[in-house]
């Protein structure tokens, strides 16, 4: 099986028309397409705010290392495999940004 | 690395930072804390037309102390049950922000609906009214609004609460 999201891979962008609701750092989101509602934790509400389309997924991995001041590793694994989970629930999309 | 490119860096790294510094959160693996794909696949409220139905309300202006009056009031927005509130702090809890109420329903306890009043606007359905059913069998249900003066759940039990 081929990983969906690698270093090289684009920053996707949030999918339009999700609607988000905050409650003490951590956000809810709704798809309102799918009526999908789902969860993220204080650090996956953070990142989320960064999923602009712009870059590359090692950049916002170097991005979130510099601001959370950990390992780029640990940055990008952890991106990785939320990518891998908002994508799954269909909360992304891949449509690359205008250069 | 180009200057574009640094740039646009530079800005996501200050977005993440201060996002982060400002809800002084430190660092975990980013995580999904639940997800509910689709209303086919909520668990789904099997007690709402039953004897066990119950409607709590906040008090107006983010007071954390339900309404507790029962019948239903000129500005209530859920009108099919009288408000009864036996289940706040026995099962239901609501905590406050000016735009948001969030409410936690302990296991068992079933969400059948939910509604914002704000100014003169009653809202019912997302994204003023979402809920979560938690991997650890609780609900989560946020209502938030601009506007929001109170918010109002209905819930139920499939058997009758103790307390109630």
């Amino acid at each position: 099986v081929t990983a969906r999201w690698r270093e090289s891979s684009p920053v996707p962008r949030r999918k339009p028309g999700v609607a988000h609701a905050e409650v003490d750092g951590e956000r809810v989101l709704y798809d309102p397409d799918t009526r999908a509602v789902i969860r993220l934790d204080r650090v996956a509400s953070v990142l989320w705010q960064g999923l602009d389309g712009n870059g590359t997924v090692a950049e916002f991995a170097a991005d979130t290392a510099g601001a959370f001041v950990i390992a780029y590793e640990e940055a990008l694994n952890g991106l990785i495999a939320l990518l891998e989970r908002l994508d799954n629930l269909g909360f992304l999309t891949t449509e690359r940004s205008r250069r | 690395m180009g200057e574009s490119e640094g740039k646009r860096g530079l800005s996501r790294r200050d977005l993440i930072k201060r996002s982060a510094v400002v809800g002084g959160v430190a660092w975990a693996a980013p995580t999904i804390l639940s997800s509910l794909s689709s209303p086919a696949a909520a668990h789904t409220a099997t007690c709402c037309s039953g004897p066990n139905v119950f409607r709590l309300k906040s008090g107006d202006n983010c007071a954390t102390t339900p309404t507790c009056s029962t019948g239903v009031g000129a500005q209530d927005c859920l009108t099919t049950v009288g408000a009864n509130c036996c289940l706040f702090n026995n099962g239901v809890t609501l905590s406050c922000a000016d735009t948001t109420h969030t409410w936690t329903l302990a296991a068992g306890i079933q969400f059948c609906a939910g509604a914002a009043k704000a100014a003169l606007r009653c809202e019912t359905g997302p994204p003023q009214v979402t809920h979560v059913h938690n991997a650890n069998g609780t609900t989560t249900v946020t209502i938030t609004d601009p506007q929001l003066s109170h918010s109002e759940i209905v819930v139920c039990t499939p058997t009758a609460p103790a307390g109630c």
